[in-house]
């Protein structure tokens, strides 16, 4: 394995499709689905990709491509080309601007900064998980196989331990720790607690002058002009569901015009940066919020206005959307509040995200489906790429006594 | 198709307020176990025929009785009653009575596309063409009648009213099962069954110790449920159909009793001084997470315990964070996870409360006789559990337990493995995992123990809403 830690970046490139070249762009990407799928299968780097057509806050029609990749962007752009250059070219053949071959540069002109990225498992690059993935393959057969012969039940732990190390050497499988350089120490977490008074102070300021002018005024406006939420017997709600759950991991895409006006963008801004530093210090290890369900997430803010959020996760919809209202509503009302029709707010937090019904409405409203979806472990969740990198790692201790051994036997 | 926001129903919602129990069908509340006779009637009834509505009057009227017995909230009544009839309609079923889809618009998807839409199925990991009822090719289910009696014979002169009944009015019986309440509750592979079940706030049945508290909107559509909101009631017509109504799932499982036992004893270890009979229902009780008697193996790992058999009060985070003593993919930790779930007991707590089922379901077939090593041999006979749950959301209560916890191959840091009992081999390998020191055991290339072979999703409205429904022409 490479010494140097790998660093994950996110690509997210959103263009202007030609005006009338919508329909047949969609109908092009559907159709692409499998073949892109197996080409970028060939993309060593890539950990989740996407091809998703929308309408931004103003209504115009938006080709946009997601991309969790390894190492440096310009190795990124290289393996695209070599893997689906021509793909791009004809998907991005129906934005504006788009001559073929210039994807790298295009995508350059394009390319949004996201306001805040997640990543669950930093340092682990796409070889590394499937290396993992491997190596405890090769750990359950060698038991399987022990544990049907007899042979376990008169070895200590150690015993165990040190031959699987030695079937493992035998398979040729590297083992032991890898530099993922996440953040060392407490100090990356003293940084954000340093941080807390005064985005309590600025927080606090915001709820009460939301609270006073803005919520009401939404209220108002809901009770005027009810918010138009689909009911889940709507055909576009049939259309996400069919795309749902074809495997273990789905990638969910969400774009909501921001609420007119710049107290909320002001807010929302703020939310999405300290959202960034949580991810950044605290939350690099597994769990967002206490999800622990999300292998990448971003939200990307457009010069319109429009709030883009792209999340590779674990499991079904109803329990991703079930881990926000039950363990993250906080952060994602903050966030949402300032985004059109959103359930009813109180003091920027409150409500919200919690209020179960409304809450799923509204995310099944602005969500939209996508059209190519990738991932290049989809049967692997965010646990099972720790624990197996953990198991990875232990595997490389000496498996001195019982103890040790012990601990490392347990995670299998 | 857009709808107005939710909004909490006068009425029924009120925090603390309590549930108007008269207008409740009394199943929802009761098992009727002193009624150890039940049959289940799935009946196609003729559209739009003036009998159907006659035919429904007639049951809604005769219901009046249940209603006054279960007005006095007294035991004794509903016991001494002879007989209990309950009814329920699928959306194809509530079309018989004219309600198209515009009456229909604000009830949920999952009960208008019904459990054998290919949506449905793929959530439930469910194969309905192979179903001997309740699949898409055969005529349409439109109502359930449950049928329960005090003795043999008057329910089969119960079950004759009610055939002539419906068949006077046009309707057809497409499928019926006969239930049983066994000994001790136990279902056919031997375990005692029914025994976590979540107790109503404000509801008329009295609390069993143990029981966690649900809000009634979980159960009854109108009411506050746990997120604090009214349970969306849906109304048709101007009229609050849904009020003190609640959604029902059925779902008949053929339970292969020789292949569970068979795969048992074949992969039982016997510790030292342990009979093989021994070994095999402790390798047995590990794929249940419970003794046959019901003691939960995270209290009484090593042997069963008579006075545990309707405990309910255990965790799983504290007593057995290693799945040492309940391994992680057994049935009871996959359908209530209880405070095992990331990323804190407290937090777990909260979430499994907000996906919990009603069961009131019962057995079907002969009952097995001990020794259960006489199991092992399959006598051919059709045997298994009728399968009823009822809740106030099937999407996120039924299809959540079914699609996140029991079928998943992901639940609780595991890999590649579903529920111990419920998993399907459609995998060519099966396993289930045994945590355990030194290392973990896998069992592998485990048969299916249980084939659903058929089933529906019924709306059971309340006492109000069916006799509206049966003078909606």
């Amino acid at each position: 394995m490479p010494a140097p830690p790998i660093s994950q970046h996110a690509l997210t490139v959103i263009a202007s499709v030609r005006a009338g070249a919508e329909d047949d762009l969609v109908k092009l990407l559907d159709a692409s689905n499998v073949a892109v799928l197996s080409r970028l299968a060939q993309v060593t780097t890539l950990h989740f990709a996407r091809f998703v057509v929308f309408d931004d806050a103003v209504g115009k029609p938006c080709l946009a491509f997601e991309s969790n990749y390894d190492g440096d962007i310009a190795g990124h752009f290289a393996e695209l080309q070599r893997c689906i250059g021509s793909d791009l070219d004809a998907f991005f053949g129906h934005c504006e601007e788009y001559s073929p071959g210039s994807f790298g540069a295009f995508a350059t002109a394009h390319a949004i900064v996201p306001r805040a990225y997640y990543i669950a498992h930093g340092g682990l690059s796409v070889p590394q998980i499937l290396h993992d993935g491997r190596v405890r393959a090769a750990i359950q057969g060698w038991l399987d196989a022990a544990d049907a012969a007899g042979t376990l039940r008169a070895m200590s732990p150690r015993a165990i331990a040190l031959a699987l190390k030695a079937h493992l050497a035998e398979c040729k499988l590297e083992v032991g720790v890898v530099d993922r350089g996440l953040p060392r120490g407490p100090w990356s977490k003293t940084a954000l607690y340093a941080m807390m008074p005064g985005v309590l102070l600025v927080g606090a300021a915001m709820a009460v002058i939301a609270r006073l002018v803005y919520e009401p005024a939404d209220e108002r406006e809901d009770a005027e002009a009810p918010p138009q939420l689909v009911s889940d017997q709507d055909p576009a709600e049939d259309a996400l569901e069919d795309a749902e759950d074809l495997q273990p991991l789905n990638g969910l895409t969400h774009v909501v015009p921001l609420k007119p006006g710049t107290f909320r963008r002001a807010v929302a801004t703020f939310a999405l940066w300290f959202v960034e530093q949580a991810a950044r210090k605290v939350c690099y290890e597994g769990a967002l919020g206490g999800i622990a369900t999300i292998h990448f997430a971003r939200w990307s803010l457009l010069a319109d206005g429009t709030l883009v959020f792209f999340s590779n996760y674990d499991g079904s919809w109803e329990s991703y959307l079930g881990d926000f209202i039950d363990k993250a509503h906080t952060f994602l009302t903050l966030i949402w509040t300032n985004t059109k029709w959103f359930p009813k707010t109180s003091f920027l937090v409150f409500e919200g995200a919690s209020s179960e019904t409304p809450f799923k409405r509204w995310t099944r409203t602005f969500q939209r489906r996508n059209q190519i979806w990738y991932s290049a472990y989809a049967d692997l969740t965010v646990t099972n790429v720790l624990d197996s990198a953990k198991i990875r790692e232990l595997a490389g201790g000496p498996m001195a006594d019982d103890e040790e051994a012990l601990r490392w036997l347990s995670l299998l | 198709m857009a709808v107005a926001p939710v909004s909490a129903r006068a009425g029924g919602g009120g925090a603390g307020g309590g549930v108007d129990a008269s207008d409740v069908q009394g199943v929802v509340f009761y098992a009727y176990t002193e009624h150890p006779y039940a049959r289940y009637l799935f009946l196609n009834l003729a559209k739009d025929d003036p009998r159907t509505f006659l035919w429904l009057r007639e049951i809604a009227h005769s219901r009046q009785g249940a209603r006054r017995a279960h007005e006095a909230a007294d035991h004794l009544v509903r016991s001494k009653a002879q007989e209990h009839v309950q009814i329920a309609f699928t959306a194809a079923g509530l079309g018989a009575f004219g309600l198209g889809p515009q009456d229909l618009a604000e009830f949920p998807s999952e009960f208008v596309d019904g459990m054998n839409d290919p949506q449905r199925a793929r959530v439930l990991g469910d194969s309905p063409a192979e179903w001997t009822f309740g699949r898409p090719d055969q005529d349409e289910i439109h109502a359930l009648l449950m049928l329960f009696a005090r003795t043999e014979e008057h329910l089969a002169e119960l079950v004759a009213r009610h055939k002539t009944a419906a068949m006077a009015a046009g309707g057809r019986v497409v499928h019926e099962d006969e239930g049983h309440v066994s000994a001790d509750h136990h279902e056919h592979f031997g375990f005692r069954d029914g025994i976590a079940q979540p107790h109503i706030d404000h509801g008329p049945r009295r609390r069993r110790s143990g029981e966690p508290v649900i809000p009634p909107g979980e159960l009854l559509l109108g009411y506050t449920n746990a997120y604090g909101e009214a349970t969306i009631s849906p109304t048709a017509r101007g009229f609050d159909l849904g009020a003190n109504g609640t959604f029902v799932v059925y779902r008949k499982m053929r339970q292969h009793v020789a292949a569970f036992w068979g795969a048992v004893y074949d992969r039982a270890r016997p510790r030292t001084g342990e009979s093989l009979d021994d070994a095999a229902v402790r390798l047995a009780a590990s794929f249940v997470g419970r003794w046959p008697g019901g003691a939960p193996l995270v209290l009484h790992p090593d042997h069963d315990a008579a006075s545990a058999a309707n405990e309910n009060v255990f965790g799983f985070a504290k007593e057995d964070p290693h799945g040492s003593r309940c391994p992680f993919g057994a049935h009871i930790r996959r359908t209530n996870p209880r405070d095992m779930l990331a990323p804190s007991p407290k937090e777990s707590l909260v979430e499994t409360g907000r996906h919990r089922i009603f069961r009131r379901g019962r057995t079907y077939g002969p009952a097995l006789a001990l020794p259960r090593s006489a199991w092992r041999v399959d006598d051919g006979a059709d045997r298994g559990l009728l399968f009823i749950a009822l809740g106030a959301s099937i999407r996120r209560q039924f299809e959540f337990v079914q699609q996140t916890w029991v079928t998943s191959l992901k639940f609780a840091r595991l890999y590649d493995e579903p529920d111990a009992l419920l998993g399907r081999s459609t995998d060519a390998d099966r396993r289930f995992t045994l945590q355990g020191e030194p290392v973990r055991r896998c069992l592998v290339a485990l048969p299916d123990f249980v084939t659903v072979l058929g089933g529906a999703y019924l709306f059971m409205p309340g006492m109000r809403a069916l006799a509206w429904l049966a003078t909606q022409r």
